[in-house]
């Protein structure tokens, strides 16, 4: 006898027309079968029988509408009439009204904004055919850990041997220099085998795309334009296709265009592609792990068995080929997890908070419906009293919680535009597909549900107490009867809200901590007046390396003696700027299977200004310098965290270190000085430098320390490498702030979205505790009226209400904490140099809540105070 | 469309009569109008189709109840049967019909 039969009905009535019509039907038409057999009964022919029966019953239609008016306007009527009155009560509260709907606006509109993003990012398929059929392909070892790549010959091989796979392309970067009259540039190409494009299931916009016959060297010298290359370059002209470009000093030959809108995974600044320029069996090749593999399932084959196949095959190619492939694995994953994978969980994490500011929303909305209920104890019991119909009271109060959720989920919609226009503005570069972030029907869907549910889950509750309201109690004193079990029950509301809001402070805590520790970055250098750049030298004018090394000798030293540069340096990589390559090492005359027996290692490139430019100090050995040139003995210098690992309590001086991969055997003359990673608590790795002199590759960084401010400077020394090299290409001129600046956009963004939203949690949480203490504090009004009348001192009422809403915060405090140990290893991808259970922090944010919670409590606990004892007493 | 014209007497002593012969029991549409007829004497000569319209006002308004089951002859039928409600209506409107009567009747004497 609750409330449901007849929401069913009213249900029914509006949604399921067709079948209240069929069963009207099938009702008149057994009255009239029953009179007609009657009538045949009492001796009628069968016809007379019927039209006897017909006139018995009068206008079928007029019986038929006014069943139908009846069902109709009964339920338009009383929804007209329930939501109209549910107005009424809303305006005449309009602090209630306003209170409950800016909660559920907080909450629909956060969770609506994050939800978008959600979907767009994490949710919606990869745009190709049969997206889920898709994988990515890494070979496994501990060296290349954190990368997700394999080498053409091993890839030829798994996709001949498999009967899993439909197919499986190779693709790769690089940056190609272009000629154009008005000088050189560099364009991002990419390097493919024609499957690459048939995997992912491509159909060019123009032209053709990559085919096999493209592999075949002499005829490699063709390129596909992605689209807004077309667009931008070529003004989106068909004409385009059969024009050359001039790169890296050779003709390519456009083909064709790709269609608008596509990007291969991972190579979306991709301009162009290009054929492999080498046949990918070419057994050379069978260590180049640095290719990302793509691959489509045989019809009928899953992941799981994809696996298990090439993870037998990769077993079969360790065999066959010990030199290159033993130790390695495969692994397979959905594309879509290899695509979103890197910002899941921070995604994840987001919409974690927006959902407990929602609860807290909830419990919000809960406690003012209750008190709302509680405060009309009365008014419900006199109309039961008066007869009416306790059904249609829970249908009213229903009505409300509808109400609510509806203007709350408009509300809170208008907030998720803005939200959601607020986190493309802020989103840090490289989270992928934000360009997909609409506000769609999905999302709509999904506000109006998370509104309907916080809105009348929590509205039902108070509507059903109110449907077990016992009459003659509540009549005889309808303000003491039940405010006991209403305010038990709102005490533990308060308590979830304390314990949720904590469990998001301590989240933004920790998130600000860690922020704070990335801006603190001490790497043992003075930062301030750094400029780094990337430069190409053209492969064609510089075909030998000896000659690019000479280059670096003749560019570095015409760097240092321009006016402002104080001393330049060349690296293939290093702190915040440039990449990180790995290899293996083994150090000569240790017995194998000891100390770093093919352990990994970072190598760098480097000039001799490198060290003294960064301003990293030797700490033993010496430094290179020029005669450590292509004709001196190969010479290397490792950092300390390598010297203190591998040669404990000895010096790595003199030693003999050969590097698996570059296949390349080095003399240790001197130990630098650790950088301290950006990432504070990343591990120093062990590293190892060599002059590029004897290894030149054909683009370098260049570190340059200036004496004023790097980025006036930056034009001067382009101009002045132009004037080197006409042909150069000049990219990624930074200076060091900028980098820092830049590596500080998302852990800056992740703090700032954590901590907005524990912002929010902690003003609803403060809303919640002053309106349940504000509401306990008048329902007492006349026991503080005679405590102040006996001679109570206000402090003394004071304190009695901050007690009591004080053990409430506690509780909440204590819960919340256990929830955030509980919770703290979601977080722990997201933090560096901290701990996710960093004690600190926790008290802290402990202290921060408890504070909140005094202070939502202070308010009406001064008013209790306040009571004026004759008032208090006259009003009852 | 017009419909036939009632008085408002008239329609509330029909639901009235529907809520009285529901009293005994759960019954049909058709055994609701035979029993109308039967206690009526025929005195009440209503169109039988007009007994549906109150039936569904009657649910509406929640005092009775409908369920389809099985007739005596095993046909599929709609049950209708007396709610909580409806059986106080049906008592409180009994005995404002007897004082209203008894007063007539007390007025009638008296005159």
């Amino acid at each position: 006898m609750t409330a449901f039969p007849n929401i069913r009905r009213w249900f029914e009535s509006w949604f399921r027309r067709d079948r209240l019509e069929r069963s009207l039907d099938e009702e008149l038409r057994f009255h009239l079968d029953m009179e007609t057999e009657a009538g045949i009964r009492a001796g009628l022919s069968p016809a007379d029988a019927r039209r006897d029966a017909r006139r018995r019953f009068g206008s079928m239609a007029w019986a038929r509408d006014e069943c139908r008016d009846s069902w109709a306007r009964r339920s338009a009527e009383a929804l007209g009439q329930d939501v109209r009155f549910a107005l009424r009560g809303l305006r005449r509260n309009p602090g209630f009204a306003a209170a409950a709907i800016l909660t559920l606006a907080l909450g629909v509109g956060a969770n609506a904004a994050i939800f978008s993003v959600v979907n767009a990012v994490l949710l919606q398929p990869l745009p190709f055919p049969r997206p889920d059929r898709l994988f990515a392909l890494c070979s496994e070892n501990r060296v290349v850990a954190g990368f997700c790549v394999a080498s053409p010959p091993d890839v030829e091989d798994m996709r001949q041997a498999s009967r899993t796979i439909a197919g499986l392309g190779l693709a790769r970067s690089r940056l190609f220099l272009h000629r154009t009259p008005a000088g050189a540039e560099g364009l991002l190409g990419g390097l493919a085998t024609p499957a690459l494009f048939r995997v992912l299931g491509v159909a060019p916009a123009l032209g053709r795309l990559l085919e096999p016959a493209d592999l075949q060297s002499g005829r490699n010298t063709v390129i596909v334009l992605s689209h807004a290359v077309w667009e931008s370059r070529f003004g989106g002209d068909s004409g385009a296709i059969g024009r050359t470009l001039r790169l890296d000093g050779r003709s390519y030959r456009i083909v064709g265009v790709l269609p608008a809108g596509f990007s291969v995974p991972q190579f979306e600044r991709v301009q162009f592609w290009t054929p492999l320029p080498f046949d990918p069996r070419d057994e050379a090749n069978r260590d180049w792990r640095g290719f990302v593999v793509y691959g489509r399932l045989a019809p009928g084959a899953t992941i799981d068995a994809a696996q298990s196949d090439l993870a037998a095959i990769a077993a079969q190619l360790a065999r066959a080929h010990p030199k290159t492939d033993a130790g390695w694995g495969v692994r397979v994953e959905p594309l879509l997890d290899q695509v979103v994978g890197p910002v899941r969980r921070t995604l994840i994490v987001f919409l974690g908070a927006v959902g407990l500011v929602l609860l807290i929303g909830c419990a919000n909305v809960a406690n003012l419906l209750l008190a709302r209920a509680s405060a009309r104890r009365r008014e419900l019991a006199v109309r039961i009293a008066l007869g009416g119909s306790r059904r249609r009271l829970v249908r009213m109060l229903l009505t409300e919680g509808v109400v609510l959720a509806a203007l709350g989920s408009a509300a809170g919609l208008l907030l998720a535009f803005a939200g959601v226009r607020a986190f493309l503005a802020l989103a840090p570069a490289g989270i992928p597909r934000l360009g997909g972030v609409v506000i769609d029907q999905r999302v709509l869907v999904f506000a109006a549900l998370v509104g309907l549910a916080s809105s009348v889950l929590f509205g039902t509750l108070p509507a059903l107490r109110a449907s077990r309201v016992d009459v003659s109690d509540a009549l005889k004193d309808g303000r003491r009867t039940g405010i006991g079990r209403g305010l038990q029950l709102r005490g533990t509301l308060i308590v979830a809200e304390v314990a949720l809001a904590l469990m998001l402070l301590v989240g933004a805590g920790l998130l600000l901590r860690s922020f704070v520790a990335l801006v603190m970055w001490q790497p043992g250098f003075e930062q301030q007046h750094l400029l780094t750049l990337q430069i190409f030298v053209p492969e064609g004018k510089y075909p030998r390396s000896g000659a690019v090394g000479a280059f670096y000798r003749r560019a570095l030293g015409r760097l240092s003696s321009f006016p402002g540069v104080v001393s330049a340096g060349a690296a293939s990589s290093g702190p915040l700027f440039g990449g990180r390559e790995t290899d293996s090492f083994t150090i000569d005359g240790a017995p194998a299977g000891t100390r770093g027996d093919g352990s990994p290692v970072r190598w760098f490139d480097v000039s001799p200004g490198y060290f003294p430019t960064m301003g990293i100090p030797i700490v033993a050995g010496r430094d290179f310098t020029d005669r450590d040139g292509p004709g001196a003995p190969p010479v290397a210098i490792v950092n300390e965290a390598m010297a203190r690992r591998y040669w404990p309590g000895t010096s790595p001086l003199d030693d003999l270190v050969t590097l698996k991969e570059e296949k390349l055997t080095v003399r240790i003359v001197g130990v630098v000085r650790d950088v301290p990673p950006f990432y504070a608590g990343e591990p120093v790795g062990p590293e190892i430098y060599w002059p590029d002199y004897q290894h030149p590759r054909w683009a370098t960084f260049l570190v340059i320390r200036t004496a004023g401010t790097p980025a006036r400077l930056a034009p001067d020394i382009r101009h002045l490498l132009a004037r080197v090299e006409p042909d150069l290409d000049v990219t990624h001129v930074n200076t060091m702030p900028e980098l820092v600046a830049r590596q500080l956009v998302r852990p800056r963004f992740t703090a700032l979205l954590i901590g907005v939203f524990a912002v929010m949690a902690v003003f609803l949480a403060a809303v919640g505790i002053y309106g349940v203490t504000a509401y306990a504090v008048a329902q007492r009004t006349r026991e503080f009226g005679i405590r102040l009348a006996l001679g109570a001192e206000p402090a003394q009422v004071v304190r009695t209400v901050l007690r009591e809403g004080m053990l409430r915060a506690f509780a909440g405090i204590a819960l919340g904490l256990a929830g955030a140990l509980a919770l703290s290893r979601v977080l722990t991808g997201l933090l560096t140099g901290i701990q996710a259970t960093d004690p600190a922090t926790l008290v802290v944010v402990s202290g921060l809540a408890a504070l909140m919670a005094v202070a939502a409590t202070y308010l009406p606990a001064r008013r209790a105070s306040r009571v004026d004892p004759m008032a208090a007493l006259r009003s009852e | 469309m017009a419909p036939p014209t009632r008085s408002d007497l008239l329609q509330g002593t029909l639901d009235l009569l529907i809520l009285r012969v529901l009293e005994a029991g759960a019954m049909h549409g058709w055994g609701i109008s035979q029993r109308i007829q039967q206690v009526s004497q025929d005195a009440l000569s209503i169109n039988q189709g007009s007994l549906y319209p109150a039936l569904y006002r009657l649910e509406q308004r929640g005092l009775i109840d409908a369920e389809w089951g099985l007739s005596d002859n095993h046909r599929r039928a709609r049950f209708y049967r007396l709610t909580k409600a409806g059986r106080r209506h049906l008592s409180d409107e009994t005995d404002s019909w007897q004082r209203f009567a008894a007063a007539v009747a007390l007025i009638l004497e008296g005159a």
